[in-house]
């Protein structure tokens, strides 16, 4: 990446284009703490010419009245559509990163698209799916500083031509008590500022590693789906789940199985076909599930 | 009262072991089958004709599934009432 001064100012006059995995994504924002995310978070990946042709273009931008200047807010922009409610300014680069899965989940069907994290290992994923609150993300930043590589915190893209993970590899999303337990753990990695009392609490974003980020152009095959459960105090516990089950929750955590009918139908076919799926709750043993999980993926072919 | 396949739309039925999900290509709706409807519906889809509840119990009894001819009934008015079956 070019100096922050360079790029603040790229990204101030809307000429700043970045390749995010199989995406490219204008960035638009005068807001300092949009920019300066982007510059701490984003120094890894590819910037691409500013005339090129872009997948997304968002624009972080300050309401217009009495706004900017009292209780000051932050929009969110899709090309020119404005799909969300403004947020208080100081949630400004949270509500990029939520509004860029916004539009991934929302626009690109090219892509059977699962509420999940995937990491990979030998070129075999493991997704790992779960609703909020889940420790999805958690257990995926773990993993991705046990030797895992990120494809993505939270969006799985299932190439429906191929039927491999495509990487969208983007900062970790964490929130409250794993903010300081990943923390604590990984003192090493880059975060964010933590902003408090948003509507999913306190969040904060880990910067990807970024070995992730270099190779995302590189698809794995799924090969394991791991839904897991945090539960303090609790052993850990791996039970297998049914396909036809598997199936079913996988297709409820799916941004657009419904858009894709038949199709969606078909790739869903193949992931849960190609994946043991298994109910995974653990404790916060972080070495231990990574363990467990390269075992599971060796067993593999 | 016979039962077949609902004609109007393809249903794509894909067997998991013993349960099975199954695509209905009008609705657009999934539906998770267990393991007795599953093994209703396989019987219904392999056959030639149209089939009857006795000959659908019978079979369902040999094929050691564990239903009596009220449950059948039931599940058989579920799959009609998803359009994945039909009466005739």
């Amino acid at each position: 990446m070019r100096g922050p001064n360079s790029t603040s100012s790229l990204i101030a006059s809307g000429q700043f284009v970045i390749r995010i995995g199989p995406f490219s994504i204008r960035i638009h924002s005068a807001i300092p703490s949009v920019q300066q995310g982007i510059i701490e978070l984003y120094s890894a990946y590819p910037i691409l010419p500013p005339d090129t042709f872009c997948d997304f273009y968002v624009r972080l931008i300050q309401p217009a009245g009495v706004r900017r200047f009292f209780r000051k807010q932050v929009l969110f922009a899709f090309d020119q559509f404005i799909p969300f409610k403004p947020l208080p300014y100081v949630q400004a680069f949270p509500f990029f990163e939520w509004g860029l899965n916004w539009c991934i989940s929302g626009y690109s069907h090219r892509f059977l698209i699962i509420h999940a994290a995937v990491v990979e290992r030998n070129g075999k994923a493991l997704i790992l799916p779960g609703a909020p609150g889940s420790g999805k993300s958690t257990l995926c930043a773990a993993l991705i500083n046990n030797g895992w590589r990120l494809l993505s915190d939270e969006l799985t893209l299932m190439d429906r031509a191929t039927g491999h993970v495509v990487p969208v590899p983007r900062p970790v999303s964490l929130k409250n008590e794993s903010i300081s337990v990943i923390a604590d753990t990984f003192p090493f990695c880059q975060f964010s500022p933590v902003v408090h009392d948003t509507l999913k609490g306190s969040v904060c974003l880990m910067k990807p590693p970024s070995e992730s980020v270099s190779k995302a152009d590189q698809t794995a095959l799924p090969c394991l789906v791991v839904f897991p459960k945090y539960r303090a105090e609790s052993s850990l516990s791996l039970s297998a789940v049914p396909k036809a089950e598997a199936f079913m929750r996988l297709a409820d955590l799916s941004f657009n199985y419904s858009v894709l009918g038949a199709q969606g139908f078909e790739t869903m076919l193949g992931l849960v076909n190609s994946c043991q799926a298994y109910d995974f709750i653990y404790d916060g043993d972080f070495n231990h599930a990574s363990d467990l999980f390269v075992q599971l993926l060796d067993d593999v072919r | 009262m016979k039962w077949k396949i609902y004609r109007s739309f393809p249903i794509q039925f894909v067997s998991f072991g013993y349960e099975s999900v199954a695509f209905h290509h009008g609705s657009g709706e999934t539906h998770y089958l267990d393991k007795d409807t599953s093994l209703v519906l396989s019987i219904i889809s392999g056959s030639e004709f149209a089939i009857s509840e006795p000959e659908l119990l019978s079979i369902f009894i040999d094929s050691e599934g564990n239903l009596d001819k009220q449950s059948l009934n039931s599940v058989l008015d579920q799959l009609c009432k998803l359009k994945i079956i039909e009466s005739i």
